[in-house]
């Protein structure tokens, strides 16, 4: 096949992640056009934050069933991305499972990343179910119509595909192994897709390496394009949660900041030895506007914030207003501060 | 405030300026808050809360007629301008006073005086009166043993800006515990506890269109906890939880009561 392969790789490659960075900064751009915020306060208690938070899930687990599923979720989209990394520089260099010099190791790491695959797969189907099926409150208030139920789904849909893609493909790897072919070395181990390879005991070694590549392609160009996909989605989240985290509120909750401009008015006001009738001096810079109108007005924590929302909605289940039928929604707040910040 | 304690014979109550007059320094100053003076349901919390600190030997004054509103429900209805000009007078007349330890029995100021005034220049020590109880039972000043509680189920509904927002959560139910009453938790406590109703400045207007009143729901949850008494740490949410226990047409057998309430009921045994 020669080296053709290998340079269509490299080209997917940076296609991929150079678009997503475009994207990336893009989001940057938009959020340095909030107003600059206070990040003041101890940085270990915000990394504490963010450990706690964001990689510890101590938020999720609030709620038992959801946070549960959620955990696997998330520890396959981490644990899987060590596979993504070997799926790299196999498809680089052109070598097959480059990671399996680490022997018993490696038997340990495929076999949980079958078994998390696995997982993960159930967990989205239930996902599904309870957002379609069990047609959970949170996910169809008035906000989540169009787009935003669309995008929930297909972020499930995208998820099994490729966790199917990679099973797929373990499972003719297995095949091929089995069937001593070259390049196939013997390496790693099958829970899962030595199953789904039973089915394949009748395929020749062409359609099963055919099947191979195939998965394998459809696999990394999936998540390059799932990669791409978050900009315009809700999973944002899976990556600004965790700077999210990190900006987070450290004051106690019921504080809110000082209006330092109307403290100066105040003070003015109270000072008898004030003129009321002074011109402002010369060089005294226009007043800074007064309240916030549109997201410009925002900070840029605030932004952020809009950004990470994933609209999972326990914002808005918890309000007490929304619980009593009112029209208040957090969520609505967080979706439309993003919408406008897209727009201008 | 001080006037109508002062009808009251027995609950005498010394202001700052009498005090400063006779050239003496409370150990605590005591922030009686709007709900705790003009209303007729919380004046019995303040009451109740004043015999304590009586029978504690608590050496403590009121600002009486110079105590004016911390300038919460104005801040936080957008009126930034208000909040500031009464913040200041406050400020100034607590400074004046050289006050160096606040207690109130309402969250409200409590929150406001804790973490908004430190950034005017007015910086106090600021409690809760349900933590300054706790540290007195603790202390050994206040002899609770017992009582007319003993064995009753009593739940805890948690104020928003002494919860949520400030994270005192246990110094209510340590008092609870001591009290020999059996605390019960709703669904819904802690940091997850919902709303009285009264949050957003809805105690003083009618809600928004919605199918059902926070408190009605609120109180809905305490019931299901099947209390003897709905204890309450703010005055608003005394009142939010009250009405809804009179919607359900429970009052007959579940009380309203705070925490100051329930201490004082056990101690006058």
């Amino acid at each position: 096949m020669g080296i053709l392969p290998n340079i269509l790789f490299v080209l997917a490659l940076i296609l991929g992640i150079g678009y997503f960075a475009r994207n990336i900064r893009k989001i940057i751009r938009n959020i340095r056009l909030g107003k600059a915020a206070d990040v003041t306060g101890p940085t270990a208690e915000r990394w504490k934050n963010m450990a706690r938070i964001a990689l510890g899930q101590q938020k999720m687990v609030v709620r038992p069933v959801s946070g549960f599923l959620h955990i696997i979720v998330y520890l396959g989209f981490i644990i899987i991305n060590i596979e993504v990394l070997e799926i790299i520089i196999d498809g680089v260099f052109g070598t097959h499972r480059i990671f399996s010099f680490l022997g018993g190791f490696y038997d340990f790491l495929i076999g949980s990343f079958e078994i998390l695959a696995l997982l993960v797969i159930v967990s989205v189907v239930i996902f599904w179910i309870r957002r379609n099926l069990l047609k959970l409150q949170r996910f169809w208030k008035p906000e989540m119509k169009g787009w935003p139920k669309k995008d929930a789904d297909l972020i499930l849909y995208i998820e099994v595909i490729l966790m199917g893609l990679f099973l797929t493909m373990n499972a003719a790897d297995f095949r091929l192994q089995e069937m001593g072919v070259d390049h196939y070395n013997q390496a790693g181990a099958f829970p899962v897709s030595s199953y789904i390879a039973g089915w394949m005991s009748a395929w020749s070694e062409t359609t099963l390496i055919a099947v191979e590549r195939v998965a394998w392609w459809f696999h990394i160009l999936g998540i390059l394009f799932f990669l791409n996909y978050l900009y315009y989605s809700k999973h944002l989240h899976i990556l600004l949660a965790f700077p999210n985290t990190y900006f987070g509120r450290l004051k106690p909750q019921g504080q809110f900041n000082n209006l330092e401009s109307v403290q100066k008015e105040v003070a003015l006001m109270m000072d008898p030895n004030a003129d009321p009738f002074a011109p402002p001096a010369e060089d005294a810079p226009p007043p800074e506007k007064f309240g916030a109108s549109d997201v410009m007005d925002l900070n840029q924590i605030q932004l952020l914030n809009a950004y990470t929302c994933t609209e999972c909605g326990r914002c808005t289940s918890e309000c007490p207003a929304n619980q009593t039928g009112k029209k208040l929604s957090p969520r609505k707040i967080m979706m439309d501060t993003r919408d406008r910040l897209e727009e201008v | 405030m001080e006037q109508d304690q002062a009808k009251n014979k027995e609950t005498k109550v010394a202001t700052m300026a009498e005090m400063a007059a006779l050239g003496k320094q409370p150990e605590i100053l005591f922030w009686v808050g709007c709900a705790g003076s003009f209303d007729d349901r919380a004046k019995k919390i303040t009451k109740a809360f004043v015999n304590l600190l009586h029978k504690a030997g608590v050496s403590f004054a009121v600002l009486g007629t110079e105590e004016s509103c911390t300038g919460d429900p104005a801040k936080r209805a957008g009126n930034e301008f208000l909040f500031q000009m009464q913040a200041a007078v406050n400020i100034q007349v607590l400074n004046g006073y050289e006050v160096q330890k606040i207690v109130t029995t309402c969250p409200h100021c409590f929150n406001t005086l804790k973490n908004e005034y430190p950034e005017l220049g007015g910086e106090y020590e600021v409690v809760h009166h349900t933590q300054l109880l706790r540290d007195l039972i603790k202390e050994g000043r206040l002899q609770v043993e017992g009582g007319s509680f003993r064995g009753k189920r009593v739940t805890f509904h948690d104020p928003c800006y002494l919860g949520r927002a400030n994270g005192v959560y246990e110094a209510p139910r340590e008092i609870i515990r001591k009290i020999d009453a059996e605390l019960v938790e709703m669904k819904n406590c802690k940091e997850r506890g919902l709303c009285c109703g009264a949050g957003g400045a809805q105690m003083f207007k009618e809600s928004e269109k919605g199918d059902q009143e926070v408190n009605i729901k609120r109180t809905g949850e305490a019931i299901e906890a099947r209390p003897d008494v709905i204890a309450a740490g703010c005055p608003f949410c005394n009142t939010m939880m009250t009405d809804g226990v009179k919607n359900k047409e429970k009052e007959a057998s579940i009380k309203v009561l705070d925490i100051a309430e329930l201490l004082d009921g056990v101690a006058d045994l």
